[in-house]
């Protein structure tokens, strides 16, 4: 009798640990990987996205969320350019601060321009920040206080790397400037100029609707090319003649390992594409305050080389600000 | 738990930690930009603390009352045996994990540890170190889906 | 509000469904809480893909119950094993433990359980009472009153740890091991040795595990027996639980006092449960003069770090909810299942969507409720575990663990980190360097450091600024006053004891 229990417990970890079997594509289970840990925007984001993408890939397919966070999504990132190429694992990446390490001269386990991109899910702006309290109404109010304090997250990110290169083009410099920088996360960047560590900072917007809707910050100017709809009153850099800070966003696409099969590619890029013009995702993504502006796979890609050359442009202003 | 170390043993511990307290000192000071700053700080006040730490069981292991140096000796002996016995275990367990995984490092652990270290019968042995495995089994990669380690050798 | 109050109430008794997600919540979360390394984060993630087709209200329901459970959860590992469930539960491990050793576990999670659910409670009215003030106290907290917070937390526990030198040496110990890993501030690598593993630091729960339960598993295998040895089977009553209920009855103050240190430090954002439970911890075994046995079985000792354990979720929504800065790991979750459901925290949420934070709230305290009647009766059969042979046990427990540990962030590095840190555990008990100081030391260091270097920055290295900040300067005070705590003590006793000796 034991025996008998101990034979079939053997059978079924065996069963458990078998392999994919052939087929169409796709047969089994697919995780998108998130760089990141849970609760943040990209986690969202993959969260809202993953059962709409399963259901234009087919009846019995799921689509799994797996937060793979460390080394400020260097690693989620590499494990992804590492996987197998069958189309099983994807994962979601972050332009330009996957291209960032590269500009500061670190050294990195991947190689954007290889992996396998399906497409753009958002793309999201800035926008420049002050105290509602404060009294400053524009940029040139901004230009003449002699003590600026801008408050960040750590020295490395998107959001650091927006707030020199707009310091530098709003000609800033000369000043008494300080990069408070350290802060873990944008809410606690954003609390902090409330609170008036600071008196000016630069977030992604959907971040900081919240803010200025309680009263408590207001936005001078977003980047982009258009203003943003939460903002209807507050003009673009490039209308008060900063095109420079235009280019200036956080995007989010989705990628796999170099070298899938094309067949499998284009079966993803299609279903993503489906999904990007289903109604009841862009319903789910306006509820979750995502700014969805898609992209197909090649145009995803050609941001990577976009980017590169945008931050290459300002990488003198790039270096840690409290290096002491 | 009983305090079996001796004096001499407490003095050697307060010197190892000296050292270790000074090596990262040292260290600290090769820290560019601010990263050192903190870390120097801490580090002084790390170092003060054990030198204080080794005079004070330096005093104690020179004063005439101790004396009571090695009693005990064998039970004591024993004791280090054991010790070394259990830290082996946990050695051979990561071995086992890294090599193969936990769905094959579980079973072969728990089953080596109650044959050769508990003595039990290989009936016995078995049974625990599946039904362990069944468990973790169906908890963590059924229920929970979770992908657990495969182990280096399987192309983890 | 009231009117929000009577809303939620009525909402929640409106649809039986409403009590299935609380129920499956609070199964999930003492599932989740009991097993270390899994822990309320990974159950609510674990649980989102469940929530879409939801309601709002629902979805926090669900995740209402599983936060509300978690902690009362891991304190049944806690006290059995030393393991504890979860890193708020390590301090319950200080005298749940001893307490199994001598043949009364089922007091300990009862005491446990109850202490969970009234100190839990407490938090949650005492959170109702401050939301109002919720962003003006968020507000008060700049980086160099977080400085002198973390500083607090150091020194209170320092002071109650007993050896104080070694204490303190445990504590730079244990901000050394917080150094290691990459600085943000300052861009370097810091004792990593190129290592990717370390490039971002140690996390706290492997640490834990290996401290506490494998070290634990390596001294008993050192003993032999098994972690009971008073007593037999006969002795296991069902009564005992009840019992430990009493206690918490009689002991409602110290519930009363970890539920306002649990509900205060989970209130800011970074610190977290270890803190909170740690800190109750300590200031129970400072007020305790009349037979302190604290750290050998003192029922006080289960009961003051289990209620501010609970306690510390209420904290943790005041951020959260006030600012959608999130108070602890599992608000960040939580925070991600808001926004999922259309309700972006922030200063609005507050005021646009009150019923929905009684819901939850509502749900929170039923939950630890429900959580505390279903351990306390599990409680019987889950006590037999203690008898278990050492043989059988050790094995286990350490698989399990090491599981555990590889399940926090799926990175092998974890399970070889808590094996390392099960044998510095071993040592430290050894040694008698006490481990308590070390774990906090561990969890306040990036705190600490960080918001001394923004306030540098901020005052321009003139370190005096930290006195110009009312918040900082009141913080600064209590540490000295604690720090002072152990002296007064001395004197009061040579006061009322002249002629004799003072050790």
């Amino acid at each position: 009798m034991r025996f008998l229990i101990i034979c079939t417990s053997i059978l079924v970890i065996l069963a458990g640990c078998s392999g994919n079997t052939e087929g169409e594509f796709p047969q089994e289970n697919i995780s998108i990987v998130i760089p990141y840990g849970p609760g943040g925007g990209f986690d969202t984001t993959v969260r809202v996205f993953a059962p709409y993408f399963a259901a234009q890939l087919g009846e019995d397919v799921n689509v799994l969320p797996q937060n793979m966070p460390g080394t400020g999504g260097r690693r989620g990132t590499a494990s992804i350019y590492r996987a197998d190429p069958d189309g099983y694992t994807v994962g979601i990446l972050n332009l330009p601060g996957l291209v960032l390490p590269s500009i500061l001269g670190e050294k990195v386990d991947y190689e954007l321009n290889q992996m396998s991109w399906i497409g753009r899910i958002e793309s999201q702006d800035y926008v420049l920040l002050v105290q509602e309290s404060s009294g400053i109404q524009s940029i040139e109010d901004l230009q003449a206080v002699d003590k600026i304090t801008f408050v960040s997250i750590g020295y490395g990110t998107t959001v650091l790397a927006a707030i020199q290169i707009a310091a530098e083009q709003m000609g800033l410099m000369d000043k008494d400037l300080k990069f408070l920088t350290g802060y873990s996360g944008t809410n606690d960047q954003l609390v902090a100029l409330v609170r008036g560590d600071g008196n000016a900072t630069i977030s992604p917007i959907s971040t900081a609707v919240q803010y200025v809707r309680s009263g408590n910050l207001r936005p001078l100017a977003v980047t982009g090319n258009k203003r943003n709809s939460n903002f209807p009153d507050t003009p673009t850099f490039s209308e008060l003649g900063f095109p420079g800070l235009t280019d200036l966003n956080v995007q989010r696409s989705l990628a796999g390992p170099p070298g899938m099969d094309p067949n499998v590619l284009s079966k993803l890029r299609e279903a993503f594409l489906r999904v990007m013009e289903d109604p009841e995702f862009l319903a789910a993504a306006a509820l979750a305050a995502m700014d969805v502006a898609p992209l197909n796979g090649d145009l995803a890609a050609a941001e990577i080389e976009t980017n590169f050359s945008y931050y290459e442009k300002f990488v003198t202003n790039l270096s840690n600000p409290n290096q002491l | 738990m009983e305090q079996s170390s001796n004096n001499r043993t407490s003095l050697a511990v307060a010197i190892l930690l000296l050292i270790m307290a000074i090596a990262v000192l040292v260290t600290a000071y090769d820290f560019r930009g601010g990263s050192g700053i903190f870390p120097r700080f801490i580090g002084w006040i790390f170092v003060g603390l054990t030198f204080t730490e080794c005079l004070i069981q330096l005093k104690v292991v020179l004063s005439p009352s101790a004396s009571s140096a090695f009693n005990e000796s064998t039970l004591v002996k024993n004791k280090i045996i054991k010790e070394f016995q259990g830290v082996f275990w946990i050695v051979f367990f990561l071995i086992l994990l890294y090599l193969t995984g936990f769905l094959i490092g579980i079973p072969l652990y728990i089953f080596s540890f109650l044959r050769l270290s508990a003595k039990r019968t290989y009936k016995q042995s078995i049974i625990m170190s599946v039904t362990a495995t069944i468990l973790v089994y169906v908890l963590f990669i059924q229920l929970l889906q979770y992908r657990l380690f495969q182990g280096i050798l399987f192309g983890a | 509000m009231f009117e929000s109050l009577l809303t939620a109430f009525s909402y929640l008794l409106s649809d039986g469904i409403n009590f299935i997600y609380l129920a499956l919540g609070v199964v999930v979360g003492v599932l989740f809480g009991i097993i270390p390394g899994l822990g309320g984060a990974t159950a609510i993630a674990l649980l989102l893909p469940l929530t879409f087709g939801m309601a709002p209200e629902q979805a926090i329901i669900l995740m209402g119950g599983v936060m509300g459970a978690v902690s009362a959860g891991g304190a049944v590992t806690a006290i059995l094993l030393n393991t504890p469930g979860t890193a708020p539960n390590a301090a319950t491990c200080f005298d749940g433990y001893p307490l199994t050793k001598q043949g009364k576990a089922g007091l300990a999670i009862g005491a446990a359980a109850s202490a969970s659910a009234i100190g839990g409670a407490f938090g949650l009215i005492i959170l109702v009472m401050v939301l109002p003030v919720a962003k003006t106290v968020v507000l008060w907290f700049g980086p160099p009153a977080f400085f002198m917070l973390a500083l607090l937390g150091l020194t209170s526990l320092t002071v109650s740890s007993g050896n104080m030198l070694r204490g303190l040496i445990a504590a730079c110990i244990g901000l050394f091991i917080g150094f290691v890993g990459y600085d943000e501030i300052g861009g370097t690598e810091r004792y990593t040795g190129g290592s990717d593993y370390l490039w971002d630091g140690l996390s706290i729960v492997p640490v834990l595990i290996g401290l506490f339960a494998i070290a634990e598993m390596l001294v008993l295998f050192v003993k032999g027996g098994s972690i009971t040895e008073a007593g037999s089977q006969s002795s296991i009553r069902f009564t005992d639980t009840l019992q430990g209920i009493k206690a918490t009855l009689k002991n409602i103050k110290i519930v009363m006092s970890g539920s306002v240190i649990g509900t205060l430090i989970g209130a800011v954002p970074g610190i977290g449960g270890v803190v909170a439970s740690f800190m109750s911890y300590s200031f129970a075994s400072q007020i305790t003069k009349d037979d302190n046995n604290f750290g050998k079985g003192d029922i006080r000792g289960v009961i003051a770090p289990e209620s501010a354990n609970n306690a510390k979720d209420g904290g943790g929504l005041i951020p959260t909810l006030a600012f959608g800065v999130p108070g602890t790991a599992e608000m960040a979750l939580f925070l991600g299942v808001l926004i999922l459901h259309g309700l972006n925290p922030g200063p609005m949420l507050l005021i646009e969507r009150e019923y929905t934070i009684f819901v939850l709230i509502l749900t929170m305290l039923g939950a630890t409720i429900l959580s505390t009647a279903f351990i306390c009766m599990a409680a019987y059969y889950l006590v037999r575990i203690a008898y278990i042979d050492s043989s059988i046990l050790i094995p286990s427990v350490i698989s399990v663990s090491l599981v555990g540990a590889y399940a926090v962030h799926n990175t092998i590095g974890d399970v070889f980190a808590a094996a390392f840190f099960g044998l510095l555990g071993y040592l430290m008990i050894r040694y008698d360097y006490p481990r308590i100081t070390l774990v906090i030391a561990l969890v306040l260091c990036s705190l600490m450091e960080r918001n001394y270097t923004q306030s540098m920055i901020m005052f321009e290295g003139n370190w005096t600024g930290f006195f110009s900040d009312n918040t900082a300067l009141v913080l600064f005070l209590c540490s000295i006053f604690a720090l002072c705590i152990p002296l007064l003590q001395a004197l009061i006793k040579k006061r009322k004891n002249p002629g004799g000796t003072i050790e």
